[in-house]
C-alpha cells in the first residue's frame, strides 16, 4: 500500500470523524466550517468587509456620501438601501466568481452574508420604528433575458429567494427588465442614469400581488396589539416591498426599479415603500 | 441550451438525432439518394428539450437492436425515456425557482414521408425561423451554400479543438468572420460529421451487460440516469446540479473542477473536430454541395519534405549544440518518436514490433544494421542504458522468455496495475521519459524533437505548469525556430485561438483541444498542477491525437514513474549530468535542532553559522530554504541578528513583491534569501549556496530536497555550490534525495560524461 493510499485512507477516516470538515469555496483550504456563513472558513468569514454602521442614512455607505445629498436624489423612489458588505477587492473576487464565472456554489455564501445584512437593517429600522420591522413581500432586479439564457441563473433572484426562505416572507418577480442594458459596471454615473432610463416595469400581475399581500396583512392578527398599542395601526395599507440587488453604486438601478414599483402600487391606490437590500455598496 | 429531438426512419432501422436547426436537417435527410441509407420517414419528438437530456436520449436509444424495431417500439422507448427523465426533473424540480416547462410531450409528429411528401407539421417547420439560425427559404440553393460555406469555415477552424460554444463564438469572431447563422451552419458541419456536438457534462460511458431484456433495460436506465456524470472537456466528476434557465431544467450539472475556463454544463455544447482521416469518404459527400475535404486545410506549412530523417547523433549535437549526454538522451527520444507505433488492435506479436523498431533504427542510422551500435554510443556501460536499446533488446530477449512477461509494453496489451490510475496515455497514445538531473538543459534537448515532429508535418506542443516559464520558453524557441510559427498559450494570452504547428501552452489551455498533436511534451511531470491531478491528465490525453506520443521530462519523476521504469513498462532515457559536465553537489548533512528552537532561543547553531559565513566570504548567494511560510519572518530576523552586514530577505507565494525580491536576488542586491519551496524550481542562480532548514520536515520529499539542491551549483563558474541540510534528524526521505543525487553522479562518472 502506497504512502498515497494510505493517505487517502486517514483522509477518509478523518472526514468519518469530522463531517464538517470541507473545502472552503473562497479559499479551497480544507477546514473546518464555522457555520456562521455556510461554506466559508473562518479566514474568510474575518476578511469580509461589513457595514456595520451605515454613515449615509440614504444609502448604507459605511462612508460619507455626496451623491445622496444631491438635489436630484431627494426625490428618489425608494426610502433608502442598506448594504451588507463594502466592496472590495475581495468581494470583487467573489461576485464575479459567482456572476461570471458561474461558480453556484458562491450562492450560499453571498445568500448567507445578505441574510446577516437583512438582519442587521431589521434591527436598525426596529429600534427606530420601535416594533418589529419586517417587509411584506421581496422582490429583486430581474435580469436581462438574454443574460438569463447565457448565465442560466439570475443572481439576484437566487439571493432573494434564499432570503425569502430564511425569514418566511413571500418572494415575487415584480419587475421585468424591458430591453438589455449594456453593463452597468462599464459606465459612468451620467450613462448609468440614462441607461437605466424606462428599463424596467412592472410585471402584469404585480398590482394583484400587491392587493393580495395587501390583503392577507390586513387580515392577520400578527402584532395588532402591539402596534395599534404604539399607535402605528395606520401602516397596514402601507405595503413595504424589499428590493433585492447584488451591487449598489449610484442608486440608479435600484431607484430605477422602485420608480416602477411605485407605479403600480399607485395605480392601484396602494401606498408602497420601497427598501433596498443590496449585497455590497460600491 | 435547448435543442430538437427527431428521428429518422430508414428502411431497415431508426435513428434519433439532435437538431439545433430543424430545418437543416430535414433538408440533409429528404435529399435523396446521396445518404448512406435511404430515409422514409422523418418524425418530430420535442421541439426544445435541455441538450444534455437530449443527447442522454440519444444515447440511450443507441443501444437498442435498431434493425427490426417496429414504429410503436420505437416511439414508445422514447417516450418511456422521456417520461422517466420528467419524473426523475420534477422530482427535483421542487426546489426550483424556475418552473419553466419542459416541453416534452413525447408525441410523434410526423415531417414528412417518403411517399407523401411535407406534412403541414414539415411546412410549418420549414417556414419557421429563430434566431441565430440562418434566414431564407432552406429549398433555395443560395441559402444551402451560404449555408455550407459556413459550415466549411466552423469545421475547419475546429480542427484539433474541443471548445465550447461560446468559446467557438469568441474564436470565430477574432478571426473576423462573424457567424450570424451559427446554429444552422454547426448543424450542418454535424451532419455531416466534420465535427461532434456533445453535451460538456455527460455520464460516463459503461460497460453493458449482457443479460436478460429486462434487466438489459433497466440496468441501461439505471446507467443513464444515475451513472455518474463526467466532463468532458476536464474529466472531472465533480458536478452540481442546479437549477438552469437557459436550458429549462431543474437539476442541470456543472463541473466544478474547470470553472476558470468558463463554466462547462450539461446543457452546454461542446464542440469537437472529427479527424478527418478517421471518417470514411463517403459520408462527407453531402447532397448539396460536397463539403471540401478538410484535410487540405490541416496540411501545415512548416511541414516540408526536405526534412532529413535520418539525422545522426553527431549532426545532431553540432546542430542545437547539445553536450554528449544531452545528445544521447535526446537521440533515444528521437528513436522513440520515428518508430511507429503498432496498431493499437492489441494483438500484434511482440516479433512485430522489433522489427518495427529495428526497420526504424536503421532509417534513423542507414549504415548500421542493428541497434547494437547504439548502445556503444551512448554509453560504455550496457548496464545504465535507460530507454530504447534496453527496452529494444529486452523486446527481442523476451521472444524466447515466457509469454506472460512480454505483452506489457503497448496499451492495448497493458495489465491493469496501479499505474493505471496516475498515467496519462489512452489507446495508442506512447510515452517517453526524459530524466534529466537538474540543471541538465531540459530545453534544449527538446528542440531536435520537436524539429522532427513538424518537419514530419505533426503539431507540437510543450506544455508546462506555470505562466512564466511559458513566458521564458516563448522567445527561446521563437529564436531556435525562426521559420516555424508558434503559438504561446496561458491564460489571459491574446494568442489563445491561434492555430500553429508548434505551441507553448500553459497545462490547463490542453484542455481546448482535441487529438490536436502528434507529439505532446510534458514538463516538469512531478510538479503541482500535474502531481495527482487526473484533470490535467485527462486534458492532455485529450489533446494528443490517437497514435500521437508523450514525452515526459523531469529531474524527479514520481514514484509511480519510477515504478514503471523499474518494471519496464516506461521507455525512458536517462540524462545523469548537467550541461557543463561537473557532478551534481552531494548534500551534506548538519545537524542541529530544528528551526523552531533556534528561534525561540534566538541563536543559530556554530555548524550553520559558520558554514553561513564560509558561503558569504565566498562570494555566493544563499538560499535558505524553511517548510512553513509562518516561519520565514522570525528566521529572516534571526539571521539578520548575526549577520547585520548583508541584505537579508525573506519571501514566499503570500508574498506580492515575490517577483521584485527575487529579480534583486539574481542581480545579487539580496545576498541571503528565506524561502519555501516555491523557489524550488526554475530558478537560476550563478553562484549559490543552497540550505535547507529542517530537512526532515515531512512536508519535504526526496523529489522537493533534490530540487532545491538543484538551485546550487547550476554555472559554469561554479559548477561546486553547496546543499546543506540543516536538520534534527536524518530521514528517509533526506537518505533517498542523496542516494538519487549519488547515482547520478556515478552513472555520469562510469558513462565518461563528467569532465
Amino acid at each position: 500500500m502506497s504512502i498515497q493510499q494510505l493517505s487517502t485512507l486517514w483522509e477518509g477516516i478523518l472526514s468519518y470523524l469530522h463531517p464538517h470538515h470541507s473545502a472552503c469555496i473562497a479559499c479551497n483550504r480544507h477546514t473546518a466550517m464555522t457555520g456562521r456563513i455556510p461554506g466559508l472558513c473562518h479566514r474568510c468569514i474575518a476578511v469580509i468587509p461589513w457595514i456595520h454602521q451605515p454613515v449615509c442614512r440614504v444609502c448604507g455607505r459605511a462612508v460619507d456620501c455626496p451623491d445622496c445629498r444631491r438635489h436630484a436624489f431627494a426625490n428618489r423612489h425608494f426610502t433608502f438601501n442598506r448594504s451588507a458588505v463594502q466592496y472590495d477587492a475581495e468581494m470583487r473576487r467573489w461576485l464575479a466568481e459567482y456572476k461570471y464565472n458561474g461558480n453556484e456554489g458562491y450562492t450560499k455564501v453571498i445568500g448567507g452574508i445578505l441574510k446577516e445584512g437583512y438582519y442587521r437593517m431589521q434591527q436598525e429600522m426596529t429600534s427606530f420604528y420601535h416594533h418589529i420591522w419586517y417587509p411584506d413581500l421581496i422582490t429583486w432586479v430581474p435580469a436581462s433575458p438574454d443574460r438569463l439564457v447565457s448565465r442560466g441563473f439570475d443572481q439576484a433572484g437566487v439571493i432573494a429567494g434564499e432570503l425569502a426562505k430564511a425569514i418566511r416572507v413571500p418572494c415575487l418577480p415584480l419587475l421585468i427588465r424591458n430591453r438589455h442594458t449594456v453593463k452597468q459596471s462599464t459606465q459612468g454615473r451620467r450613462e448609468r442614469m440614462k441607461n437605466v432610463q424606462g428599463v424596467f416595469s412592472y410585471h402584469p400581475q404585480a398590482q394583484e400581488w400587491l392587493l393580495h399581500v395587501l390583503q392577507r396583512k390586513a387580515t392577520s392578527p400578527t402584532d395588532t396589539s402591539l402596534s395599534s398599542a404604539i399607535g402605528i395601526g395606520d401602516r397596514k395599507n402601507i405595503s413595504r416591498i424589499l428590493l433585492i440587488d447584488d451591487i449598489y453604486t449610484t442608486g440608479s438601478t435600484i431607484n430605477s426599479c422602485a420608480k416602477a414599483l411605485q407605479q403600480a402600487a399607485v395605480s392601484r391606490g396602494i401606498t408602497a415603500e420601497v427598501f433596498a437590500l443590496t449585497w455590497s455598496r460600491s | 441550451m435547448q435543442a430538437v429531438l427527431y428521428t429518422v426512419k430508414y428502411a431497415q432501422g431508426w435513428s434519433l438525432h439532435i437538431s439545433l436547426d430543424l430545418r437543416v436537417d430535414l433538408m440533409w435527410w429528404t435529399a435523396l439518394a446521396k445518404r448512406e441509407q435511404l430515409s422514409e420517414q422523418i418524425w418530430l419528438v420535442t421541439v426544445a428539450m435541455p441538450l444534455g437530456k437530449a443527447l442522454q436520449c440519444c444515447a440511450y436509444m443507441k443501444t437498442f437492436n435498431r434493425s427490426s424495431i417496429q414504429q410503436e417500439t420505437w416511439l414508445a422507448n422514447i417516450h418511456r425515456f422521456l417520461l422517466d427523465y420528467s419524473h426523475t426533473g420534477a422530482s427535483s424540480a421542487l426546489g426550483s425557482t424556475y418552473p419553466h416547462s419542459l416541453n416534452t410531450d413525447p408525441v410523434g409528429h410526423l415531417l414528412w414521408d417518403m411517399q407523401m411528401g411535407w406534412t403541414e407539421a414539415g411546412e410549418y417547420v420549414l417556414s419557421s425561423w429563430e434566431e441565430d439560425q440562418l434566414p431564407g427559404n432552406p429549398a433555395s440553393s443560395l441559402w444551402k451554400r451560404k449555408l455550407t460555406d459556413e459550415a466549411v469555415y466552423i469545421s475547419r477552424k475546429l480542427i484539433g479543438r474541443s471548445l465550447l460554444l461560446n468559446e467557438c463564438t469568441a474564436m470565430l469572431h477574432e478571426a473576423g468572420g462573424s457567424l450570424n447563422a451559427w446554429k444552422s451552419s454547426i448543424q450542418l458541419a454535424y451532419l455531416s460529421k466534420h465535427i461532434r456536438l456533445r453535451s460538456a457534462v455527460h455520464p460516463a460511458d459503461r460497460q453493458k451487460r449482457q443479460t436478460s431484456l429486462h434487466h438489459r433495460l433497466s440496468a441501461r436506465l439505471h446507467t443513464l440516469h444515475s451513472g455518474a456524470a463526467q466532463c468532458l472537456r476536464c474529466g472531472s466528476k465533480r458536478i452540481r446540479y442546479t437549477a438552469c434557465a437557459s436550458c429549462g431544467s431543474a437539476a442541470c450539472g456543472y463541473c466544478e473542477d474547470c470553472l476558470a475556463l468558463g463554466r462547462s454544463r450539461e446543457c452546454g455544447l461542446l464542440l469537437q473536430a472529427v479527424y478527418p482521416d478517421k471518417r470514411t469518404a463517403q459520408s462527407v459527400n453531402s447532397a448539396w454541395h460536397v463539403l471540401p475535404d478538410t484535410e487540405n486545410g490541416s496540411s501545415h506549412p512548416a511541414a516540408c519534405s526536405s526534412y532529413d530523417i535520418s539525422c545522426t547523433p553527431e549532426a545532431m549535437q553540432q546542430r542545437w549544440r547539445l553536450s554528449p549526454a544531452q545528445t544521447a538522451a535526446a537521440y533515444q527520444a528521437l528513436l522513440f518518436l520515428t518508430a511507429s507505433a503498432p496498431v493499437s488492435a492489441g494483438q500484434n506479436t511482440t516479433k512485430d514490433f522489433a522489427e518495427q523498431f529495428e526497420y526504424a533504427e536503421r532509417r534513423m542510422i542507414p549504415n548500421v544494421p542493428t541497434g547494437n551500435e547504439i548502445n556503444e554510443y551512448s554509453t560504455g556501460n550496457k548496464k545504465h542504458i535507460g530507454g530504447f536499446s534496453r527496452f529494444s533488446s529486452f523486446i527481442k530477449n523476451g521472444q524466447n522468455k515466457n509469454h506472460l512477461r512480454l505483452p506489457r509494453f503497448w496499451p492495448g496489451r497493458t495489465r491493469k496495475s496501479i499505474t493505471h490510475t496516475n498515467t496519462l496515455r489512452s489507446a495508442g497514445q506512447e510515452r517517453f521519459l526524459l530524466w534529466a538531473v537538474t540543471g541538465a538543459g531540459k530545453t534544449e534537448m527538446v528542440f531536435p524533437l520537436l524539429e522532427h515532429a513538424i518537419r514530419t508535418g505533426g503539431r507540437a506542443v510543450i506544455a508546462t505548469p506555470r505562466r512564466d516559464v511559458v513566458l521564458e520558453l516563448a522567445p527561446r524557441i521563437a529564436r531556435a525556430f525562426p521559420d516555424i510559427e508558434i503559438a504561446v498559450l496561458y491564460g489571459g494570452s491574446d494568442e489563445r485561438w491561434r492555430t500553429a504547428a508548434l505551441t507553448i501552452a500553459t497545462t490547463h489551455q490542453l484542455m481546448r483541444f482535441h487529438e490536436a498533436f502528434e507529439l505532446v511534451i510534458i514538463d516538469e511531470i512531478d510538479a503541482f498542477p500535474y502531481h495527482n491531478n487526473p484533470m490535467l491528465s485527462y486534458a492532455a490525453a485529450q489533446a494528443c491525437s490517437q497514435g500521437g506520443k508523450f514525452i515526459y521530462l523531469s529531474a524527479t519523476p514520481s514514484a509511480e514513474l519510477q515504478q514503471e521504469i523499474k518494471r519496464g513498462t516506461l521507455a525512458h532515457a536517462k540524462v545523469p549530468v548537467r550541461y557543463h559536465r561537473h557532478p551534481l553537489p552531494v548534500p551534506r548533512h548538519l545537524r542541529m535542532p530544528s528551526l523552531t528552537k533556534c528561534i525561540s532561543s534566538k541563536q543559530i547553531p556554530a555548524a550553520l553559522r559558520s558554514q553561513l559565513h564560509t558561503s558569504i566570504n565566498r562570494g555566493a548567494q544563499i538560499f535558505l530554504f524553511v517548510p512553513r511560510i509562518a516561519w520565514i519572518e522570525d528566521a529572516v530576523e534571526l539571521i539578520r541578528s548575526y549577520f547585520p552586514h548583508i541584505y537579508v530577505e525573506g519571501t514566499s507565494s503570500q508574498d506580492p513583491d515575490r517577483m521584485d525580491k527575487v529579480s534583486l536576488f539574481r542581480q545579487q542586491q539580496i545576498r541571503l534569501l528565506v524561502t519555501t519551496t516555491i523557489l524550488e524550481r526554475g530558478v537560476t542562480i550563478p553562484r549559490s549556496d543552497v540550505y535547507i532548514m529542517d530537512a526532515h520536515d515531512k512536508l519535504y520529499d526526496a523529489a522537493a530536497l533534490i530540487q532545491m539542491a538543484g538551485r546550487a551549483g547550476r554555472s559554469m563558474d561554479d559548477p561546486a555550490g553547496g546543499v546543506f541540510f540543516a536538520s534534527s534528524d536524518w530521514t528517509v526521505e533526506q537518505k533517498r534525495a542523496l542516494s538519487q543525487i549519488r547515482g547520478m553522479n556515478r552513472i555520469a562518472r562510469q558513462q565518461g560524461y563528467l569532465k
